[in-house]
């Protein structure tokens, strides 16, 4: 079953002369084992969207279910939250456990499971991300390095199992093989555990890369939400909102303005590289 | 000594009190007046360590650190040092201090005892620079990410500086706040001979940078123009690197065939390249 959201809209401080309204209006359904990325400027309501999706946040108005479960239900909304595992960004700074295993446990422990179910949760979370229980398990968090951070971080949110993953901008401030690791990862939970993902990045090209569908929100509203082809056809409409392109688009667009016709709109370089060496070897 | 080194970095070591690992080991480098560096490396590599001996918030266990002549050990030459040297950080929520954005643009100046009416007059060509007159009397909590750091270079600015240093000062701004703090700091050099030392993840900023240094665990493995230290794409590789996309399509495209330059690195000079050698 998947997350459904039906009209949402959500204002912060309702009533009041302070009242923002971040979302309106927004209808989405994100699908069992779909990766969908979010994109949008600073302020289009990204943050407040994927709060919505396991009742951090509340509609002022429509509604969102989770398997049918809609977060209204404060009596589901535990059940919510094992189902939908959110990771914000920077999730290292919330470590706060004297070792990477009591972390990782903290949230199985809270779903009330038995001790010996947590110890097997912590154990598959921790060979997941990458890090070696017997080397890991008992560091303290503070010892690891930067991605090891973010991975023990990650750990703590897949321990709980959950049927979707939500992730704010998880490669931020990692060197470029840390971002492929993280990146590659969350492809492997996809493919290989059926996860659903849903993913809010500024990089352009990892959303292209990875996710079968894009939902672009401007201002509070959803603009569209389609796949990454259809997506970064509209490059000036999203240029317009403040956003980047992916790379190989950007070049799309710089080779049309030079009177090159390129006639499919690639957003993949390894795509429009073989396009290039093809045009090549043809004019010879 | 090399001469006319406005930073010079001599062998310089150092450890965190308790870590296992060595943080800096024997890095010697110099930074030349008006120059634009980039540090790259991966995390944990010594980046922000090294960075944080430029205006010697850490002063080095082993080896020198002068600015301008000034030894960084000599704790009379602080804040001289400080003073010429500026340093934006990545959290743009951190480095603000006080609550209305000429407040904290004055804030350095004010403690340097410089004069209210000289204050005033470096507060509001500070904002000038950095495009940010018109939020003078706003709330700084109010401002999106890249305003904020553009008001925190303004506040390095009220004190007349003469080398920035930005340590990852875009890794939590989006795309539109980068090109903002990036474009500011390309004018100041631009414009005013300003030196400025960037530490970043991405490495297409680095791609603008008059010279680049690469750390990896803690050692200096590469220093040289953009081009020299892109081209080298084994070596980023065992560093946790990689080049810049654009780089990486040039040669891919260099090796089918295409009898396109090697200068070429961005997105434009590409562009230039390909339609030359495909309307051919």
């Amino acid at each position: 079953m998947p997350i459904e959201l039906t009209q949402l809209s959500h204002t912060y401080l309702p009533g009041s002369a302070l009242a923002y309204p971040a979302l309106g209006d927004i209808s989405l359904t994100i699908q069992d084992g779909e990766f969908l990325g979010i994109i949008g400027h600073t302020g289009s309501g990204k943050s407040t969207l994927i709060q919505h999706l396991n009742g951090l946040l509340l509609p002022t108005s429509g509604c969102v279910l989770v398997d049918g479960l809609d977060t209204r239900e404060k009596k589901l909304r535990k059940q919510i939250r094992s189902l939908v595992g959110m990771v914000f960004q920077y999730p290292e700074y919330q470590l706060f456990e004297e070792t990477v295993e009591r972390d990782v446990a903290f949230g199985p422990k809270n779903m009330g499971l038995e001790e010996a179910e947590i110890a097997t949760r912590v154990s598959e979370a921790l060979r997941l991300v990458g890090l070696t229980p017997s080397e890991f398990a008992e560091k303290s968090p503070f010892e690891l390095s930067g991605g090891e951070k973010r991975r023990a971080a990650l750990a703590g949110i897949l321990a709980m199992r959950p049927k979707y993953l939500v992730l704010d901008e998880p490669m931020a401030g990692l060197d470029p093989r840390g971002r492929r690791e993280i990146l590659a990862l969350i492809e492997s939970l996809r493919s290989d555990l059926g996860t659903g993902i849903v993913m809010v990045s500024h990089s352009m090209d990892d959303v292209a890369m990875y996710a079968d569908r894009i939902a672009v929100l401007e201002k509070g509203s959803l603009f569209m939400v389609d796949t990454p082809e259809d997506v970064f056809s509209h490059s000036t409409e999203l240029l317009e909102m403040g956003l980047n392109l992916p790379q190989a688009t950007q070049l799309v667009r710089a080779l049309r303005a030079r009177g090159i016709e390129i006639e499919h709109d690639y957003f993949r370089m390894d795509e429009l590289a073989q396009d290039l060496i093809g045009r090549w070897n043809h004019d010879r | 000594m090399t001469p006319n080194a406005q930073i010079e970095i001599v062998n310089v070591g150092f450890q965190y009190a308790g870590a296992e690992k060595i943080a800096l080991k024997n890095i010697s480098l110099s930074i030349h007046k008006g120059e634009v560096i980039a540090i790259v490396g991966h995390n944990g590599s010594g980046k922000s360590t090294l960075c944080k001996m430029l205006n010697a918030l850490l002063i080095p266990a082993e080896g020198t650190v002068t600015v301008d002549g000034m030894d960084t050990r000599d704790e009379k030459n602080l804040l001289e040092i400080r003073r010429r040297v500026g340093m934006v950080f990545q959290n743009p929520d951190n480095q603000l201090v006080t609550t209305i954005v000429e407040e904290d643009v004055g804030f350095g100046p004010e403690n340097l005892g410089v004069p209210p009416a000289e204050i005033r007059v470096r507060v509001d060509a500070a904002l000038n620079e950095v495009e940010m007159s018109a939020y003078a009397e706003k709330a700084s909590h109010a401002l999106s990410g890249g305003q904020k750091q553009r008001v925190a270079i303004a506040g390095l600015l009220a004190m007349q500086p003469e080398v920035l240093v930005l340590d990852e000062a875009t890794a939590m701004l989006d795309p539109r706040g980068r090109e903002e703090v990036l474009s500011t700091v390309k004018k100041l050099n631009q414009e005013r001979g300003m030196t400025v030392v960037m530490i970043t993840q991405f490495m297409e900023e680095a791609l603008g940078a008059d010279r680049v240094f690469v750390l990896s665990e803690g050692r200096l493995v590469m220093e040289g123009t953009p081009k020299e230290v892109f081209n080298e794409r084994a070596l980023l590789e065992e560093s946790r690197l990689d080049a810049p996309a654009f780089v990486k399509l040039r040669d891919e495209l260099l090796a089918a065939g295409l009898p396109i330059s090697h200068e070429a690195m961005s997105c434009e000079a590409l562009a230039d390249e390909l339609s030359r050698v495909l309307k051919a």
